[in-house]
């Protein structure tokens, strides 16, 4: 965007009185390959160009977007959005100051050097490998995408003007395996992925990758069904983190917080987990999936300290969610497009490692429930009630796993929960996701080591405990 | 873009046939915390996606981005993504003659000038309303969301056809206090057109979904027989849906394959797909330009047929069944909107029927918690106990588990409150027996 444009767009924009103008402007490149039903299905690129002009005046904004970045396009749309307000100019703007980007996400080697074949190549190893599991299996599919993002933010505040660009590159590689047996099917799948270019996919090995999905899927078709109750649950580290993220990573976002629909709003410096639970969201971690340089608001991203020890420390806040709070934003507002509005949103959140070790973990469990892995959740940051569904899932007797049970769903309050984790493992590792929330869906990461919860609701469809 | 560059460039690279599908876009969405405009937005967006065939291969490629530099961008990228795309009959590419689309409404030019202001107003007065209607109500938040959209598809063997459609979404949700318990509530509704349109009415039942839930707790794990809200059926029917696509059926992974003509289902239950009519779902034309019509899928508990795109109809030996939906880089078939038979029975009169039950009002994690491929689902639940045929107590923290194919066998009574639910399926309540509820 030529700087000039950009001048004269927040300029007209601020003329009514707004005390922040902001212009995102986004050119995304998104290419996936895709194989499907024992062939190549989908090849495609799509290109996320536009912009989005956001005014704000103490706690109200207005938002505006465009896919058309024609200087008449966007000055329309800041005249438009100007009219929401009818103050007098209460700032003017200056030349952009650039911000210096610390570019630690750069990528090794670009995924644009990678032709369609290389991919096709690439992803044919583990589509092999999901059928040759068993002939059980029915369908596999593979496939990888990349993305490569640049965004600047020209913001002008009563501090003066600003210019951030950042680059973010993610490349995910998945493999999902459906078997079938008498009618019924069941789904094995592996995800993973970060910001990085083509190196990562000598990185991962994906072919185990997929031979997991596969095996999951077969055996989950023999499992019997899982006992529901209440229950002593380990839950596996990577994906399992899921669970911070349902439980306690919504409800401590500015958006929650600000409006006073979260359980912890209003609570910080109080003990809200066990002494066990450290929990984190970082936004800087070096080539994390949900990490970045700078969020869609200009703001650097931090390593954010949200539960130490048990206690309260902070929450994830953006610009205008903090100033009902009275906070400074955390580095951690998110959006999926310029279409829109952005908000505070998770970046890489876990919860730190711990001493046990998992296997202590299982050790000291008479009886219990072991979730490896999840397929994902929700939660209503309201009442802090949440649900995930378990799909790889094992019974613990007598401290030993004993046999692979179908997936049960986990239900609670986030609060209740978290003064229940009564042991934390030393394998903490993240694993990538898409989180979909009110500014669309973005990449996250979420992560923690083997922990227990003494005690959780289980949803399954065998005897009840 | 000016779109004669644009086809002249993609026949001059050899893609023929070739089509080109032009997304314009209005949007106003206001959003209250009580009765203040905390946010207000605004769009006037575009998107091209185009696709076409390279030596018979087919390739696709889509951008917001609507403008002669892109051109080059859009053409290149077919040809890379046809190289190793899958063969497609040109034959698919429509021409535009001996088409007959029946009409749908889904413009409302009355909707289309109503100014922002209005909608600013209609919010308030909404949010004011949900405030006064009880003190345990401590906040509100209502979203009055404007949508305008026309799509124009065409393609260089003549097929040009269009749609407009204009819609208002109003969503709110509350949160309720009393004491130490707290409780989250929502609703919302899908407009065609504001007149008629019940502020009150909406506040009301905005209301009554937070407060009424206040102190709901969980029940004795067992069988219930359970009444399912419009919102929860239509949340279930959405893997059932994927049943009938031919192309699921051809890789065997329909939950429906060898079962047309059978009496797989209650005879109480019966689902239509209903493209042409009057909603903002509907639609004239599917995406490769078929006629859509609408058409029993479920009759008195028998699936009738699968749905086609040219491609599977093709290999079928039918007609396609203008269901085509380009997804990805594919057109597949896909069942669009739909409406489940209403039956003759009021919500109370379900109860009644129901005897000692649950009636589900909320399913959460439908996303994870249904398998699509097997129809089984375990899921968080809330609602209330039905107790000697009346809605009883608050119920929360259970989980439903079950399978869409045998709850749709199961079914024994349907309702007759209709309501248009966001998953584009119009349904009432339904009653089914033995449904596996994990609570204490």
């Amino acid at each position: 965007m030529d700087k000039k444009i950009a001048k004269k767009v927040l300029s007209k924009a601020l003329a009514t009185g707004a005390d922040l103008a902001e212009l995102y402007v986004q050119d995304k490149i998104s290419r996936v390959v895709q194989l499907n039903y024992r062939r190549v299905d989908n090849v495609s690129t799509t290109l996320t160009y536009g912009a989005g002009l956001r005014l704000m005046l103490g706690v109200q904004q207005v938002y505006g977007y465009t896919s058309d970045l024609s200087e008449e396009s966007l000055m329309a749309l800041a005249d438009k959005l100007a009219a929401y307000f009818d103050g007098k100019r209460l700032l003017d703007c200056g030349e952009f100051k650039e911000i210096k980007n610390p570019e630690t996400h750069k990528p090794q080697k670009e995924a644009s050097s990678l032709s369609v074949a290389d991919k096709i190549a690439y992803l044919k190893k583990g589509e092999d490998a999901i059928y040759a599991e068993s002939p059980l299996i029915v369908n596999a599919t593979c496939a990888l995408v990349d993305n490569d993002e640049k965004v600047e933010i020209f913001t002008v505040t009563a501090d003066g003007a600003r210019l951030v660009r950042d680059r973010r590159v993610h490349i995910r590689v998945v493999a999902q395996a459906v078997a079938a047996k008498d009618g019924a099917f069941e789904v094995g799948f592996s995800g993973p992925g970060l910001s990085k270019g083509a190196e990562y996919l000598e990185e991962v090995d994906f072919v185990e990758k997929a031979k997991r999905a596969a095996k999951t899927a077969v055996a989950l078709l023999d499992a019997p069904e899982c006992p529901s109750g209440v229950m002593p649950v380990v839950i596996g580290n990577q994906f399992g983190g899921v669970l911070f993220h349902e439980a306690c990573g919504h409800p401590l976002e500015g958006t929650a917080i600000s409006h006073n629909t979260s359980p912890f709003a209003g609570k910080l410096g109080q003990k809200i987990a066990s002494d066990l639970v450290t929990a984190i969201d970082d936004g800087t971690h070096a080539h994390g999936w949900g990490s970045e340089c700078f969020d869609d608001e200009g703001v650097a991203s931090t390593k954010n300290v949200l539960i130490e020890n048990g206690v309260l420390k902070n929450y994830m806040v953006d610009t205008f969610d903090g100033r009902r709070l009275g906070m400074k934003p955390t580095g951690a507002c998110r959006r999926e497009s310029y279409k829109y509005l952005p908000t505070t949103r998770m970046t890489n959140t876990y919860i730190a490692a711990g001493k046990s070790t998992p296997e202590e973990i299982i050790e000291a469990t008479e009886f219990g429930l072991y979730c490896v892995s999840f397929n994902g959740g929700s939660v209503d940051p309201t009442t802090d009630k949440f649900n995930f569904t378990s799909s790889e899932t094992y019974i613990i007797k007598n401290g030993k796993i004993d046999h692979l049970v179908k997936s049960p769903t986990l239900t609670g309050f986030g609060y209740e929960i978290l003064p229940k984790i009564d042991m934390v493992a030393n394998d903490c590792e993240l694993a990538a996701g898409m989180c979909g929330a009110a500014s669309g869906s973005v990449c996250a990461a979420v992560g923690q080591p083997t922990l227990r919860v003494s005690e959780m609701t289980v949803g399954g469809k065998g005897e009840t405990l | 873009m000016d779109m004669n560059k644009l086809y002249k460039a993609a026949a001059a690279a050899g893609i023929a046939p070739f089509e080109t599908r032009i997304r314009k876009e209005n949007k106003i969405t206001i959003e209250l915390f009580n009765d203040v405009v905390e946010n207000y937005t605004v769009a006037e967006n575009g998107s091209i996606k185009v696709r076409g065939l390279v030596d018979g291969k087919g390739g696709v490629f889509s951008s917001d981005r609507v403008d002669d530099e892109v051109i080059d961008i859009a053409v290149a990228a077919v040809k890379d993504s046809a190289e190793y795309g899958q063969p497609v009959d040109p034959e698919f590419f429509l021409g535009g003659k001996d088409l007959h689309y029946e009409e749908v409404k889904t413009f409302d030019s009355k909707l289309a000038e109503v100014p922002a202001t209005e909608f600013i107003a209609l919010g308030k007065k909404i949010a004011k309303s949900s405030l006064a209607l009880d003190k345990r109500i401590e906040s509100v938040n209502i979203q009055v969301e404007y949508d305008f959209e026309e799509t124009e598809l065409k393609n260089s063997n003549g097929l040009n056809v269009g749609q407009k459609t204009n819609y208002v979404m109003i969503y709110g949700s509350a949160k309720a206090v009393s004491g130490e318990l707290v409780e989250s509530g929502s609703y919302y509704e899908i407009l065609s057109e504001l007149g008629g349109f019940d502020a009150d009415g909406f506040a009301k039942k905005l209301v009554a979904d937070a407060v009424d839930q206040l102190g709901g707790s969980s029940v004795k794990s067992g069988k219930y027989k359970v009444v399912y809200s419009p919102d929860c059926v239509a949340a279930l029917l959405t893997a059932l849906k994927d049943g009938f696509s031919a192309f699921n059926v051809e890789q065997h992974i329909s939950l429906l394959e060898g079962k047309i003509g059978e009496q797989v289902f209650s005879p109480l239950f019966s689902l239509e797909q209903t493209p042409i009519g009057n909603d903002p779902f509907c639609s004239a034309f599917d995406s490769e330009g078929v006629p859509c019509k609408n058409a029993m899928l479920i009759d008195k508990g028998v699936p009738t047929g699968y749905v086609y795109d040219l491609d599977t109809a093709k290999r079928a030996g039918v007609k396609s069944t203008g269901n085509g939906v380009l997804q990805g880089g594919n057109v597949r078939p896909a069942v669009g909107y739909t409406r489940v038979v209403p039956g003759d029975k009021t919500l109370e009169q379900l109860f009644e029927q129901v005897g000692d039950g649950l009636y589900i009002t909320g399913l959460g994690g439908i996303g994870t918690g249904l398998n699509p491929q097997s129809g089984a689902y375990s899921l968080q639940a809330s609602g209330y106990l039905i107790e000697k045929g009346k809605r009883a107590r608050p119920v929360s923290l259970i989980t439903v588990a079950g399978n869409i194919m045998t709850d749709f066998k199961d079914v024994i009574a349907v309702g007759n409150d209709e309501k248009k639910t966001y998953y584009a399926t119009k349904t009432p309540s339904v009653a089914i027996k033995d449904l596996s509820v994990s609570g204490l």
